[in-house]
């Protein structure tokens, strides 16, 4: 009974860090899933920006997705999406004031990106489709992956973007340079999304070739 | 006459300079996924072109509320938000109660068109570009034109982001991203 009970704990462990691996980067929200896209493409061209989007994502995407994850399917389906909106809005609040706190220097410049963060397609996906799904462990693991994904895309292309425009990290606004153009950030994204790529293919033939399946 | 002139060069002005789907990349995840389901993208540019104007005229009603108060200005992302996921609300569940075959035509696409960035990034364009009553139905009409325009666009491009003339690792996602970036450029040649 211990050894099977072992067995079980070692398999779920096993598939909440695939859960946590395909959330940072074989199944990345925005170079696979093609979510979230404006913050990355419009408001990531400073770190600093890159870093309060973080932040905000830390805050709001977890609670949203465990909340969801709870009232499970309590509430109707075609209210689900008004309601995981206002819990977001709710959110959004407490994690503008943090973000603000820590890094006040970034706010001017997301004028529109932030307030944005309360309908970023990420939270909202993940919130109406994947948490009233699973288990709780299993959404609070692919929240976290999330998260981590989304903020590891944000900060590498504020942190390129900033060094493009500016030749400095952590410290100078740049003014209408072209790399903080939307269009830089979505030529960007496209090299990323096709890196990402290239990677699961390799996975998926290597996979094949010892007869397998890419989780 | 002025109110229509007014109105239509709002419109033109979404769909052109300032196209918030191209020029500033507001709601293009949505865009991709309604580009997927070519059928219904009538439908969903008209429930989005229908929930921004509304969101526009919540922004408007509550303007000279938030206005005089401190405490109140903080939370206005969150009551713009409160009032489009309410308008949500109020329209699936009475769209339910009511018209249950057209509802069930629209359900699928209910929600994404009328909760998400487009809609609720329209408020504050309209507090940006200062614009009046008629302005505002205008740009709110011409956005809803131009997420029309920009489902059609990819929708036609996708078979061949799909297909296999490009090296592997840009088939499919990494293509639409530099055909976005490369059509976001030209449309930022129009505020140039």
């Amino acid at each position: 009974m211990k050894a099977m009970n072992a067995k079980v704990r070692s398999t779920v462990r096993k598939e909440l860090v695939e859960i946590l691996k395909n959330g940072v980067i074989f199944r990345n929200p925005v170079l696979i899933g093609a979510l979230g896209l404006f913050p990355v493409a419009a408001g990531s061209f400073q770190l600093k920006n890159g870093v309060a989007l973080s932040v905000m994502m830390f805050v709001m995407m977890l609670p949203v997705c465990v909340v969801s994850g709870l009232i499970k399917k309590r509430i109707p389906s075609w209210a689900r999406p008004g309601v995981i909106l206002l819990l977001s809005a709710l959110c959004y609040v407490p994690a503008q004031m943090l973000a603000g706190a820590w890094i006040p220097q970034a706010s001017p410049s997301l004028l529109l990106c932030a307030p944005m963060m309360i309908c970023n397609s990420i939270i909202l996906s993940r919130a109406n489709d994947y948490a009233p799904e699973h288990i709780l462990p299993a959404t609070i693991v692919d929240a976290l992956g999330c998260t981590i994904g989304f903020s590891l895309v944000t900060c590498l292309f504020s942190a390129i973007r900033e060094l493009f425009s500016a030749g400095t990290l952590w410290g100078y606004a740049p003014s209408n340079a072209i790399v903080s153009q939307p269009f830089f950030g979505f030529l960007m994204l496209g090299f990323f999304a096709a890196a990402v790529q290239a990677v699961n293919r390799s996975r998926s033939r290597k996979a094949k070739r010892k007869g397998g399946r890419v989780k | 006459m002025k109110l229509l002139f007014s109105l239509l060069s709002s419109a033109l002005f979404a769909l052109t300079v300032q196209n918030v789907i191209f020029t500033n990349g507001v709601g293009l995840s949505r865009v991709m996924r309604a580009a997927n389901r070519p059928k219904t993208m009538g439908r969903y540019a008209l429930i989005t072109a229908i929930f921004t104007l509304l969101s526009a005229t919540a922004e408007i009603l509550l303007n000279p509320v938030l206005q005089g108060n401190t405490t109140l200005i903080t939370w206005r992302p969150f009551l713009l938000a409160a009032c489009s996921a309410a308008l949500y609300l109020l329209a699936a569940g009475e769209g339910k109660k009511l018209h249950t075959k057209y509802y069930r035509k629209i359900e699928p696409v209910l929600a994404p068109a009328a909760l998400n960035t487009v809609v609720l990034s329209i408020p504050y364009y309209q507090r940006i570009l200062k614009m009046g009553i008629w302005e505002t139905i205008g740009f709110s009409l011409g956005t809803g034109a131009a997420f029309y325009l920009a489902v059609l666009i990819l929708s036609g491009f996708l078979p061949a982001f799909l297909g296999d003339k490009a090296p592997g690792a840009f088939r499919g996602l990494p293509q639409i991203f530099l055909f976005i970036g490369i059509f976001s450029m030209a449309f930022l040649g129009f505020s140039a």
